[in-house]
């Protein structure tokens, strides 16, 4: 077959999810029929960085880069491996935005820190330590986007313009079927306690959903499952912080009492739990803020 | 707390253009001298002011941010200033939880014959910050 293209993917860390996705994705043998395999790495034992040196400078077409970057181990891996790859791909959450172990960089004590912080570093997306050319979204990345990956990249005779993103550019809401009241948030309801009606906007329930920051394109399955959006795609395109986005969002959404103290606005955002696990679920290590610091006390 | 004698506050204002920024303007224009560590930044409403807006400052650098709109009441867009207000109060929040001081972030409603009290809080709030000493932010890369 002609111009067989050369793939790779490494998962350094994460949880393993990243590599399932791919491999359970009907769209497998389709890719496996375009290219051939240079290795599949899916812990960072797999290979050694004596054999990444062995391999030919740019001699990968694609490479899928999983699982966040943290120490000086895992960020001189990235750096070698992009010396190999002629494209690479932000592959998931981690890799794209820090995913779920950004959290770690935050919460005071994180066991997890401590151990990112012995490996020498704080999580971080993989586009702060190499360049990215491309993102595939999500956690793990939905079937429609892997679908959506495979063809652009590996079937298609063009490669797709750098910087784009194998997602949709407009919000979660857009692919969400949920009816709208329009309803201003008077209370935040939490899913242990109630489930929500299935029919209509979580946010008009009082339920925090990020669909309206997150960007879209895995058709809101979530939603159909009767579950919120916790933003696994970061945000949408043009909004830098995801996690301010939709505290922002929430904040506009509770009515204005008429008292200029606030005390009752502020009533209903101080119920609000767990903000930052809440609001930067999978973005805490790309937010601007990025981490934890130290000011003062 | 800062041991840095020479350190100068860095401080971003978002001030809207009917009040607070007129409060400013006319500090300027009666020769009411206010630090010049202040850097104006004018808007329609301090409604407007976005968490993009006031995380970026934090991460350019900023060692304090100003908010300045109507009082409370005031507002030329109805509630414009008081849903900012949620907005900041919010984000607060969150800066804790980031370890940043939520003291970094103030707001003050002045009008636009008020430029005195302009003058005064811009006083106050860098001499503030500068005992606050510089933001951990930036260095954070
Ligand atoms: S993005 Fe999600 S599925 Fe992929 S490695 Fe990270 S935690 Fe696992
Ligand atoms: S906020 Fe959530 S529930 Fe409401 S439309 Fe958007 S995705 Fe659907």
């Amino acid at each position: 077959m002609p111009n067989k293209k050369r793939l790779a993917f490494y998962a350094g860390s994460g949880c393993g999810g990243c590599s399932q996705s791919l491999m359970l994705s009907p769209s497998l043998a389709t890719m496996l029929d375009g290219a051939d395999i240079a290795f599949w790495a899916t812990r960072s034992g797999d290979l050694t960085e004596d054999e990444i040196s062995q391999l030919d400078d740019k001699g990968i077409d694609v490479l899928m880069f999983a699982g966040p970057v943290d120490g000086e181990a895992s960020i001189a891996t990235a750096k070698l491996l992009r010396r190999k790859a002629k494209r690479v791909v932000a592959y998931g959450a981690c890799a794209h935005l820090g995913g779920l172990c950004g959290l770690t960089n935050v919460i005071p004590g994180a066991k997890l820190r401590e151990l990112a912080e012995r490996n020498g570093g704080f999580i971080k997306p993989l586009s702060a330590v190499i360049e990215v050319d491309y993102v595939l979204p999500g956690c793990p990345p939905p079937q429609g986007m892997v679908e959506r990956m495979v063809k652009e990249l590996f079937l298609a005779d063009d490669v797709p313009d750098v910087g784009t993103v194998f997602a949709s550019s407009k919000g979660v809401c857009a692919q969400c079927d949920r009816k709208h009241l329009n309803n201003p948030l008077e209370e935040i309801r939490r899913f242990h306690a109630a489930p929500p009606d299935p029919d209509i906007c979580l946010l008009d329930q009082g339920y925090i959903c990020l669909g309206p920051v997150t960007r879209g394109g895995c058709g809101a399955v979530c939603l159909e499952a009767n579950r919120p959006c916790t933003g696994c795609a970061g945000p949408t395109a043009g909004v830098l912080d995801q996690g301010g986005a939709i505290l922002q969002s929430l904040a506009s959404l509770v009515p204005l009492s008429g008292d200029i103290s606030g005390e009752k606005e502020h009533r209903v955002l101080d119920s609000i739990q767990d903000i930052v696990g809440t609001a930067y679920k999978y973005s805490a290590a790309a937010s601007l803020l990025k981490r934890r610091v130290n000011d003062g006390e | 707390m800062s041991d840095n004698k020479s350190f100068e506050p860095k401080i971003i204002a978002f001030l809207c253009k009917w009040t607070t920024y007129a409060a400013a303007d006319l500090c300027g224009v009666s020769r009411m001298p206010y630090p010049s560590n202040i850097s104006i930044i004018k808007v329609n409403c301090t409604g407007e002011v976005t968490a993009d807006m006031i995380l970026t400052a934090f991460e350019k650098g900023a060692d304090g941010i100003l908010i300045g709109g109507c009082r409370p009441g005031h507002c030329r867009y109805e509630g414009g200033n008081l849903k900012g207000a949620n907005r900041i109060y919010l984000l607060k929040r969150a800066l804790n939880e980031f370890g940043v001081n939520p003291e970094r972030i103030r707001e003050v409603g002045i009008a636009g014959a008020q430029g005195l009290i302009f003058q005064r809080a811009a006083e106050k709030f860098t001499a503030d910050i500068r005992a606050l000493g510089p933001s951990p932010v930036m260095s954070n890369a």
